[in-house]
């Protein structure tokens, strides 16, 4: 890692990482300021300089106001925060948590993501998650696992685009069979699915096109046409991370 | 001003914070104030009842070198029980809690966490089970008898009764470093000065000299002059050695040992 031999260069490589553990445990009689200045001390010399930046980390994580209780009652989002704190108290090259979100409640999760969605422009975070909302939320590339092995490795923005044919989802309302007709007729278009029922009458259609510009500038036109039916949604169809995981695991699987 | 980073240090990286930590446990919280309170209580208290229950049956003299020797003999089996109680826990406690793992992932190593152990462990518990007591004594003598020990004497035979605690001290951390609870770790620390109470009955004598088991009645007969029977040097070598051993296999396990 970094040039250097983890095992033979264990002290510089530990210099250049933050590491947070899925269930971190810190000395429960030190106060948080103890914590951090225990774990800073092991980098950086005493002084005015290491309190400041005692003081810009406590107030980054949001643990200012308890900084001078003993940690041994703090909550689980607190204890998270306070090991990202620990973990980026030396400025690391690299952080790693290891599922900083796993067990904590919704208003914890927030506060964690909020950190690291600042922290990120200072340092790489490599972090662990079986939480695939927190993932689309704060990671700029994703690597997914499975069994061990890797299945995919992309940016999230590629992730979520997914490799086939831009989807349209259209919501419709009326009389839409000539419609359905004259759209599956397109020569741009690959496939029109009506996975559902809509609400109220209503039927969603989601229409995979070969050729976006022509779907941009005409798909709608060419439902419109029929006046029996009303367009009530239309949108390109925006992946969540959850389905590319599970159509990765599955055709992985197979 | 900017932040400074500490140099590495080699196989002693990180040493100073963590006896910085070690000693934080017991001066920053009121550990010191329990311990200090406890030992006053059991050994100066002891002795100050011993003493005042003597006064006008006996002569001074008498009395001094009485409270001396309830103060090494029954001070220095309290303080070894204390030595190795406040012990016992200390590598256990931080691998059974996770304490250890968390900070090996700092730029430390396990020789400078073990070392700053015993330092801490030694230096804090010294000065709480043994140095402070030590002097209230003195007081004591003084206070009760109008007289105290021979200075010269009775310090030599406190640093004789540190020797002992520090080497059950370095037992117990070995031990820590081999097992995974407190249970075997205090039984077999204990078990080993049970050993030195009963054996001298069945072993000769000269197989005693290189334990720790003769020092504290040593240090009773030093502190009021009284001949020994063996070449006080040879247990105390024994000791020194013990000690080196003890924390020398207890750097080697810890080294070894997965989180």
């Amino acid at each position: 890692m970094f040039g250097f031999d983890a095992e033979r260069d264990t002290l510089e490589v530990r210099r250049r990482i933050g590491y947070l553990a899925q269930d971190p445990r810190y000395y429960d009689y030190m106060t948080a300021r103890e914590t951090l200045r225990f774990t800073a001390r092991f980098f950086f010399r005493p002084g005015q300089a290491l309190e400041r930046h005692l003081d810009e980390t406590l107030e980054l994580v949001g643990l200012a106001g308890k900084a001078d209780r003993p940690i041994g009652g703090f909550s689980g989002g607190e204890r998270q925060r306070l090991g990202i704190a620990q973990a980026q108290i030396s400025k690391p090259e690299l952080l790693i948590l290891d599922e900083p979100a796993a067990s904590l409640d919704p208003m914890g999760r927030r506060d964690v993501l909020e950190i690291m969605a600042r922290l990120r422009s200072h340092t790489t975070i490599f972090y662990s998650t079986h939480i695939l909302e927190d993932v689309q939320r704060v990671s700029d590339t994703v690597a997914i696992l499975h069994h061990g092995a890797l299945v995919a490795q992309a940016p999230i923005g590629e992730l979520l685009v997914g490799s086939g044919h831009t989807t349209y989802v259209i919501e419709l309302a009326g009389s839409a069979d000539a419609a359905r007709r004259r759209v599956a007729g397109l020569p741009w278009v690959v496939q029109l699915d009506e996975p559902r029922p809509g609400d109220n009458g209503k039927v969603e259609w989601h229409v995979a096109v070969s050729d976006d510009q022509a779907a941009e500038s005409r798909l709608l036109r060419e439902i419109l046409a029929d006046d029996s039916v009303r367009v009530t949604a239309f949108g390109r169809r925006r992946f969540q991370l959850e389905d590319v995981f599970m159509n990765l695991i599955e055709g992985n699987s197979r | 001003m900017s932040l400074t980073t500490v140099a590495a240090r080699g196989a002693l990286t990180g040493f100073g914070n963590l006896l910085d930590k070690e000693l934080g446990s017991w001066w920053r919280t009121r550990r010191w104030l329990v311990h200090l309170v406890l030992w006053q209580v059991v050994i100066t208290g002891f002795i100050l009842l011993v003493s005042l229950e003597q006064r006008g049956d006996t002569t001074a003299q008498r009395g001094v070198n009485e409270a001396m020797q309830v103060f090494f003999q029954a001070g220095g089996f309290f303080g070894l029980i204390g030595a190795v109680l406040v012990t016992q826990g200390a590598i256990v406690g931080e691998k059974a809690s996770g304490t250890a793992a968390w900070v090996l992932t700092k730029p430390t190593t396990r020789k400078s966490m073990v070392l700053a152990k015993m330092a801490g462990i030694s230096g804090s518990f010294l000065t709480l089970g043994l140095v402070l007591p030590a002097i209230a004594v003195l007081l004591v003598c003084q206070t009760v008898w109008g007289r105290t020990p021979d200075l010269v004497h009775f310090s030599e035979a406190v640093a004789i009764v540190g020797l002992h605690h520090v080497c059950y001290i370095a037992i117990t951390l070995m031990l820590g470093a081999f097992f995974r609870s407190r249970g075997p770790v205090a039984g077999i620390a204990l078990g080993f000065w049970l050993a030195g109470n009963i054996l001298p009955n069945f072993v000769p004598p000269w197989l005693l000299l290189g334990t720790p088991w003769l020092l504290a009645p040593a240090a009773a007969s030093i502190a009021v002059w009284q001949p020994l029977a063996f070449p006080l040097w040879v247990p105390m070598v024994a000791s020194s050695i013990l000690t080196v051993v003890a924390l020398g296999l207890a750097l080697w396990r810890f080294d070894r040992e997965e989180f």
